[in-house]
């Protein structure tokens, strides 16, 4: 869909036409979901925060003037939906001293990674995603999986473009001591 | 800060499965936004009764302020009601008047909690039937 096509509807549903959402739920509805899923890490719980989160923008949509791609305005919707539901829960989290992620070898850990087969590397991947607390994770997910900018980053998380900047550069280098310490339990 | 483009990641999150939502999700969400009052979610009906409580407190506050204006000697003479609900209506002025002496004590607190209660509980219960 292009841009001016979604903009068309998004008119349309502020004149009080309901059908068109409908299209517009589809087309982001896998996308705000896995925002969501990674911050709550329950698919039930994820898809019900997915479903307030459309209800929330169908409603607040005339809020939306157009000064961001509604992407991200709708991203930045699931993202506080999820952040504030998680913040009743007590999380644990592993928190790594930053000298020890600062000392140690990114390119052997690649290097390592890159001998194990697909499934494995998923799965070491998605392990170490986990370890991270919730910010962290949409962070990276937003930046490295949905290959969102980094200004519109820090637009849906109301972080600065240096900070997220900064954020990004810490979350890397957690991220890849956290998958060394997958390989080295897996023994590869 | 360059590094944080790190084409290795990229590709690895690239063959990450997405997860998706269920088939009739775009059905379940129509139907909040047609049927909104059957469909409120558990996070904001909390936030209704927590607003609703929030009002209460507010009405509580309006009464026993009220009350306290109320001299008691009079309350005999203009009643008409029954010994039981005259006396009733006796004890709570006193009780009231307690209460209002410690707000009188307390008046930055009490002028504090009374504001708070009234504001928030507007504010919450408006934002819960807009949202909802």
């Amino acid at each position: 869909m292009k841009h001016q096509d979604e903009l068309y509807l998004l008119q349309q549903i502020k004149a009080g036409n309901n059908q068109p959402f409908t299209i517009i739920v589809n087309k982001y509805k896998d996308l705000v979901y896995n925002i969501i899923i990674k911050i709550v890490n329950n698919k039930y719980e994820a898809e019900e925060i997915a479903q307030d989160t459309f209800v929330k923008a169908y409603y607040s949509l005339n809020k939306f003037n157009g000064d961001s791609k509604f992407s991200t305005w709708l991203y930045r919707i699931a993202y506080n939906s999820a952040i504030s539901a998680n913040r009743k829960k007590k999380l644990i989290v592993s928190e790594i001293d930053d000298n020890i992620i600062k000392n140690f070898s990114i390119d052997e850990v690649q290097e390592n990674i890159s001998k194990a087969n697909k499934e494995l590397q998923l799965d070491i991947l998605n392990n170490s995603i986990n370890k991270l607390n919730p910010d962290e994770k949409t962070i990276v997910t937003l930046f490295y999986h949905q290959q969102e900018s980094i200004e519109d980053i820090a637009h849906i998380t109301a972080l600065s473009v240096s900070n997220v900047k900064v954020k990004l550069h810490r979350i890397r280098k957690k991220l890849y001591y956290l998958m060394n310490n997958e390989i080295n339990n897996k023994n590869i | 800060m360059d590094n944080i483009n790190d084409s290795f990641l990229k590709k690895l999150f690239n063959e990450m499965p997405n997860e998706n939502t269920s088939d009739n999700f775009s059905y379940l969400v129509l139907n909040k936004i047609n049927a909104p009052s059957s469909c409120i979610s558990t996070a904001l009906r909390k936030q209704l009764i927590f607003g609703y409580i929030l009002l209460a407190i507010f009405v509580c506050f309006l009464i026993v302020y009220l009350l306290a204006l109320l001299p008691i000697d009079n309350v005999f003479k203009i009643s008409t009601l029954s010994t039981i609900v005259n006396y009733s209506v006796v004890y709570l002025i006193k009780f009231s008047n307690i209460l209002h002496q410690f707000f009188l004590f307390y008046y930055k607190v009490s002028i504090v909690l009374l504001f708070q209660s009234i504001i928030l509980s507007f504010y919450i219960i408006r934002k819960s039937f807009k949202t909802a």
